[in-house]
């Protein structure tokens, strides 16, 4: 009798500690048999992918698979690093009309001290939406204002918003007047140049009450400076930490950023340039890199042509200006892919579009290192797909976000299989 | 010169006035002569978009049309009908719902010709289309309609334009070189217009503008005729006025040249037998100032449709006067002001209940008073201002 | 510089009219892939247009010599793309200052110049229901339109659709979403929405008794000494909704206001042709099928209202699967130019057909609008409206290449992009001269 009850108790332990193993990720797995596309190097026809602790251990043709190693079959599938969203409100807004909801823009001018990663909501339903399109990691901004404050990068999964950060601050973002979506109204009659004078005023102010800082803290005998935010906060771009992430429409504003930029001598990066078809040359002289916005906006005039947004992408790209895409909103995050694709279908290198939302994101978010292409070293950010990543018809299989294979299941699917059920009555 | 009320979708009954006359009564030529039709909109209550207005005005149609009926079954047989509720606004319909008096339709663009051919058609009204700036663009279905034109003599592209949306310069270019040709199109195609200053705001430009459809291709003699019978036979008093005939009413001009030559001045003018002259502008900048100017001034403003304060606050500087002027609540800068002796000029842009107007004045200054006349778009009037002392 | 500029933009709109302007509506697309929708796909084929109608969809077609001709080969043919729900071409889009406004018709309305025409073409759209919009429970007739740009715009409307009225449910007739300075009016709630529709049919039914009784006095009396009552065409219209006259296409949100709707129409014995946006459509499909309405919807356009917050992206294809008739729309001028990339969104979310996707922006929107015996589908007899792509439409790559309209070509990507090169060269070459711009 004794006998059998240690038995039952140590099966109970014993089944208790392999459901308990159970539910941790595996920490070594193998992604066998699929297409790999690694972005950084050519395309391995059929290859394996070892993942190490989060990381990618292994990516070839011929790679030797560890025992104990979790083996994912994926012959027939396509294995993609996942994609990098350079600007969206994911976890920032839920319903776009109800202000309750929405959170990455404030009143107010100038506002380098909002971090939009602290209003981030980990379980907005619009992120395992985007996340189901191989979208791993997405920068989160604000927007408005002047100045609207700092974006952050964050992986789309985490039960925390600490869990999701993988880098914050990423930028100071600033806001230029833009044409709106409806378009072709007559071109904007030349707005003054208040704004870079606006900017100006505020690094200059930033700059002096760093230098009485500086001359106070040498000598106790002077006072120092009382408490200045914007100053404070401003500081990073102007040590050249972060760059300053201006988004600038009209042909005029960016040439005339691209001046302040040199100016003031901070690094930068250029957002939406929706005429940007038109400065081509400047834009690849300054050297910045460019991100669109979302190119479902129609062009600013007439006179731009039907397919400015569209052409603008891949003329840059041909001058050799490093690019990438944005999904600029929550709600519209999923389609990241399709406004590469949309790009491509006017003039821009598929292979070039693929680029301009992985690898050129990270090198353009500072994650270069650590994202943006299936290489060693990095994380172990992988899309399975039926097909090619850009593309309609294709199907998610499975995403991992540093080596855990994420929930695939949305909002879409949850709703859908509750009112199936109506039918089956 | 017709005048007619401008706002609202049935903005009002205009009236047919010569230009001469201390009394309004005496300058009635005709009245009234039509009612007036924009599509226009209302602003909060109905109809506040154009398909609203346009359902309004066929209900208005159908509404006066039954009103017609109504009363017309009630006096023949007032014991059989319960009274009809009288109708102010129904009862001024009347006569050109259902007596087929003149109704002109204001159609700022070619959309705006269809819609006022088609109610034209369906409610069998006597109809003149007016502005029509965008004929051309639809020369065949005016041609079908055949109803009178009213062409305006203001050539910028309306806002629904295409011309109005592809940029500032191309809707220069369609002003200065497109539009103009609107009655030259007109005349090829057969069609009989008369001309119109509506939506001009300088006087001056009436003159110029048709200097310019001339040079776009209208024929020297139909701008003549557009400019005189054939208005005169489109507003029916074809009788009286339009061109030099015994009988008519001496509505003359004597000019140094032919009429539409760059160099020609005017003269005389004949208005119903009584002979103007018009006053020459001094020219910019001749002769030294005779009197100081700067400081503020106020009076009046007396015209037949009566009198208008009118303020002015000026500095001169030699030949030079700036300012403001303040009419009707209305404080504008004073342009193109000049001084010279002691004859003054100047003139004024403002709005009066919202339709832009210019003012121009002439007069002379004479110790610490201003007189002499304002030439508006609706005809000259005395002012007379006192220069305000400074203690 | 100016000048060259001017000279772009007019040769561009000269271009882009001439083609309307030129006579020949016959037109011969070869050796492309055919898409015809309704009969298959040709890998390789050729439709033939003889005056504006589609003569012959086939291979190695016999055409008369000379008819012009457009190469299409490596490139997909398809029927012109139908926008079954949008707000172009017109010169305003809501009555707002009453709650019925049955009396007011957007025909009236037409902006022949309204530039969203043009960027409809340039994404292969041909047809277009252009419509009130949805500030009032009751709102106005709609019009439906081939997008000739450059014709004038009488010419543009298709007199063979059914005429229909919009209607519409939710937040927006009830100003749930207007700003605090507009004054609040009935109705204020989902109830009195219902409600005020309901009081608009009952007077129409009022109105007709009264009709009908003055017209059967009529006939026994003497009629001179008959007053008519009075015509209020606001209830005319109403009237002839009752009568069958017209149809109800209605703008919903929730399933529920929906299936209210369903509820009044059959009170009232008044035929509704479609539910429009509906992304709570897969919520309802059984009560939809059985009624035997259709939906014209965004993909996955939501969360942008609270009544939109349950609009899967699934819903569309869905509903499909269900037997019921859906169509994509735009409900403006920037959709209406990628109405082919939605439907391909349908691949990936509820993954329907190849030719299942395509119905939807085609033969779909064409039977709810009633025009489904002229457009939609690439078959002898029909109208030759076509759009001609670089890829599969539903591909995320594909462009437009062409638009045709019977026979007509509007939209030409060559000609636009050989335009607009030579008016850059022209711009460049007072440079080189140093000459004064």
């Amino acid at each position: 009798m004794n006998r059998l009850r240690c038995c039952f108790i140590l099966g109970f332990f014993f089944l208790a500690s392999v459901l308990i193993g159970a539910e941790k990720a595996p920490s070594l797995i193998a992604i066998r048999g699929a297409r790999i596309i690694p972005v950084a190097s050519a395309d391995i026809p059929a290859g394996v992918i070892l993942i190490k602790d989060g990381l990618i251990e292994a990516v070839g043709p011929e790679v030797a698979i560890p025992e104990g190693a979790t083996v994912i079959e994926a012959a027939g599938l396509c294995a993609y690093p996942g994609l990098i969203d350079c600007y969206s409100t994911l976890g920032l807004a839920e319903i776009g009309q109800m202000p309750q909801t929405v959170d990455f823009r404030e009143l107010g001018r100038i506002n380098p001290q909002l971090r939009a990663w602290e209003a981030l909501r980990p379980d907005s339903m619009h992120i395992p939406i985007a996340r189901a399109s191989g979208i791993t990691a997405a920068l989160i901004a604000p927007s408005g204002g002047l100045i609207s404050g700092q974006s952050g990068l964050v992986r789309l999964t985490g039960w925390t918003p600490r869990e999701m950060l993988i880098k914050a601050p990423v930028a100071m973002h600033v806001d230029l007047p833009s044409f709106g979506r409806m378009g072709f109204r007559p071109a904007a009659a030349a707005e003054p140049s208040q704004p870079f004078k606006e900017l100006e005023e505020a690094f200059r102010q930033a700059r002096a009450y760093e230098k009485r800082k500086e001359f106070a803290e040498k000598s106790s005998q002077r006072a120092l400076p009382d408490f200045n935010e914007a100053a404070v906060f401003l500081q990073p771009v102007l040590r050249g930490e972060i760059p300053l992430w201006l988004s600038v429409h009209a042909d005029k504003d960016i040439k005339e950023a691209i001046q302040f930029i040199q100016r003031e001598k901070v690094k930068a990066v250029l957002y939406g340039v929706s005429q940007g078809w038109k400065c081509v040359e400047e834009i690849k002289k300054s050297g910045l890199p460019v991100v669109f916005g979302s190119l479902t906006s129609l062009p600013a005039g007439w006179e731009d042509g039907y397919d400015a947004l569209y052409r603008a992408p891949g003329l840059l790209a041909q001058a050799g200006v490093k690019i990438a895409f944005s999904s600029q909103s929550s709600s519209a995050a999923k389609d990241l892919p399709f406004q590469a694709a949309k790009a491509a279908a006017f003039g821009l290198d598929k292979r070039e579009a693929l680029r301009a939302v992985t690898i050129n994101a990270a090198e353009i978010l500072g994650v270069a290192d650590r994202m943006g292409s299936l290489e060693k070293g990095k994380a172990a950010n992988i899309v399975l797909t039926d097909g090619d990543i850009l593309e309609f018809k294709t199907q998610v299989k499975k995403v991992f976000i540093d080596g855990r294979e994420t929930d695939l299941e949305t909002i879409y699917e949850q709703l859908l299989e509750k009112f199936k059920k109506r039918e089956s009555r | 010169m017709l005048v007619a009320p401008a706002k609202g979708i049935f903005a009002g009954q205009s009236v047919l006035l010569n230009l001469n006359g201390d009394k309004t009564e005496a300058m009635v030529v005709r009245q009234p002569v039509a009612l007036h039709i924009n599509f226009a909109t209302e602003r909060g209550v109905y109809p506040s978009s154009l398909m609203g207005t346009m359902a309004a005005l066929r209900q208005s149609f159908l509404d006066a049309q039954d009103y017609a009926r109504h009363q017309e079954a009630w006096q023949a047989s007032p014991r059989r009908f319960k009274r009809p509720e009288y109708s102010p606004f129904l009862e001024s319909l009347l006569p050109y719902v259902v007596g087929k008096r003149l109704v002109i339709f204001t159609c700022p663009n070619q959309e705006d010709i269809r819609r006022a051919i088609s109610l034209a058609e369906e409610f069998k009204l006597n109809v003149l289309l007016s502005g029509a700036n965008e004929a051309w663009r639809v020369v065949e279905a005016v041609k079908k309609a055949r109803l009178p034109l009213l062409i305006s003599l203001s050539f910028k592209p309306p806002l629904t334009s295409l011309y109005a949306n592809q940029g500032e310069e191309v809707k220069k270019q369609a002003e200065d070189e497109i539009y103009p040709a609107n009655p030259a199109a007109l005349c090829k195609a057969g069609l009989s217009f008369a001309l119109t200053s509506y939506g001009l705001t300088k006087v001056d430009d009436v003159l110029k503008n048709t200097q310019a459809a001339i040079k776009a291709g209208l024929p020297r003699e139909e701008a003549l005729k557009a400019l005189t019978i054939h208005p005169a036979r489109f507003l029916g008093v074809e009788a009286m006025l339009g061109s030099l005939e015994a009988g008519k009413m001496a509505n003359i001009i004597l000019t140094s040249g032919e009429i539409f030559e760059e160099k020609t001045q005017v003269k005389k003018i004949f208005v119903d037998g009584q002979m103007f002259t018009p006053k020459k502008a001094p020219p910019a900048g001749a002769g030294p100032a005779a009197v100081s100017l700067t400081g503020s001034w106020q009076g009046k403003i007396v015209s037949p449709m009566g009198e208008v304060d009118i303020s002015l606050e000026l500095d001169q500087q030699g030949s030079q006067v700036t300012g403001t002027a303040t009419v009707m609540g209305n404080k504008r800068d004073i342009g193109e002001g000049n001084l010279s002796g002691n004859a003054l000029a100047f003139t004024i842009q403002t709005e009066i209940m919202g339709q832009a107007m210019s003012f121009s004045f002439q007069g002379t200054v004479d110790k610490d008073v201003i007189q002499g006349s304002m030439a508006t778009p609706m005809g000259s009037a005395d002012v007379r201002l006192s220069k305000v002392p400074q203690d | 510089m100016k000048t060259r500029q001017l000279f772009f933009l007019l040769a561009l709109t000269g271009l882009i009219m001439a083609p309307a302007l030129a006579k020949g509506s016959d037109l011969l697309i070869k050796n492309g892939k055919i898409l015809t929708v309704t009969r298959g796909v040709l890998d390789r084929g050729d439709v033939l247009i003889r005056n504006g109608i589609i003569q012959a969809v086939g291979t190695d077609l016999q055409a008369p010599p000379g008819i012009r001709t457009y190469d299409a080969s490596g490139k997909y043919v398809m029927p012109g793309i139908i926008d079954s729900h949008t707000h172009i071409a017109l010169s305003g889009t809501n009555e707002s200052a009453d709650t019925d406004t049955a009396e007011v018709d957007m025909a009236d309305v037409l902006n022949a110049e309204d530039l969203s025409i043009f960027t409809a073409l340039s994404g292969g759209a041909t047809t277009a229901c252009t419509m009130h919009g949805s500030a009032n429970p009751i709102g106005g007739q709609n019009v439906v339109l081939k997008l000739k740009w450059g014709r004038p715009s009488q010419d543009m409307v298709v007199s063979e659709a059914f005429r229909t009225l919009k209607f519409a449910l939710g937040e927006n007739p009830k100003r749930a979403n207007r700003s605090d300075a507009d004054e609040a009016r009935y109705p204020q709630s989902r109830m009195g929405v219902k409600a005020l529709i309901r009081r608009e049919l009952l007077r129409a039914r009022a109105y007709m008794e009264q009709w009908d009784r003055y017209l059967a006095q009529k006939q026994s009396k003497n009629p001179a000494v008959l007053l008519p009552p009075r015509k209020d065409l606001r209830l005319e219209v109403l009237a002839d909704l009752l009568r069958g006259k017209l149809l109800a296409r209605v703008h919903t949100y929730r399933a529920d206001e929906t299936l209210e709707f369903l509820g009044l129409a059959r009170e009232f014995g008044f035929k509704v042709a479609c539910f429009e946006h509906i992304p709570e459509a897969f919520k309802i499909t059984p009560e939809l099928k059985e009624a035997g309405v259709g939906t014209s919807v965004f993909i996955d356009s939501w969360a942008y209202k609270i009544e939109a917050a349950e609009g899967i992206a699934l819903s569309a294809a869905y509903c499909t699967r269900q037997g019921i008739l859906v169509s994509l729309n735009s409900d403006g001028g920037e959709r209406i130019r990628r109405l082919f990339n939605e439907a391909g969104k349908t691949l990936r979310y509820g993954r329907l057909t190849e030719e299942e996707a395509l119905r939807l922006i085609t033969i779909n929107p064409a039977i709810q609008l009633g025009v489904d015996k002229i457009v939609g589908s690439l078959e002898a007899g029909k109208h030759g409206d076509l759009a001609v792509f670089n890829e599969h439409p539903l591909s995320a790559y594909a462009r437009c290449d062409l638009t045709v309209i019977e026979g007509e070509v509007y939209f030409d990507r060559t000609a636009y992009l050989q335009e607009r090169e030579e008016a850059a060269k022209r711009a460049k070459a007072p440079k080189q001269t140093g000459g004064a711009r």
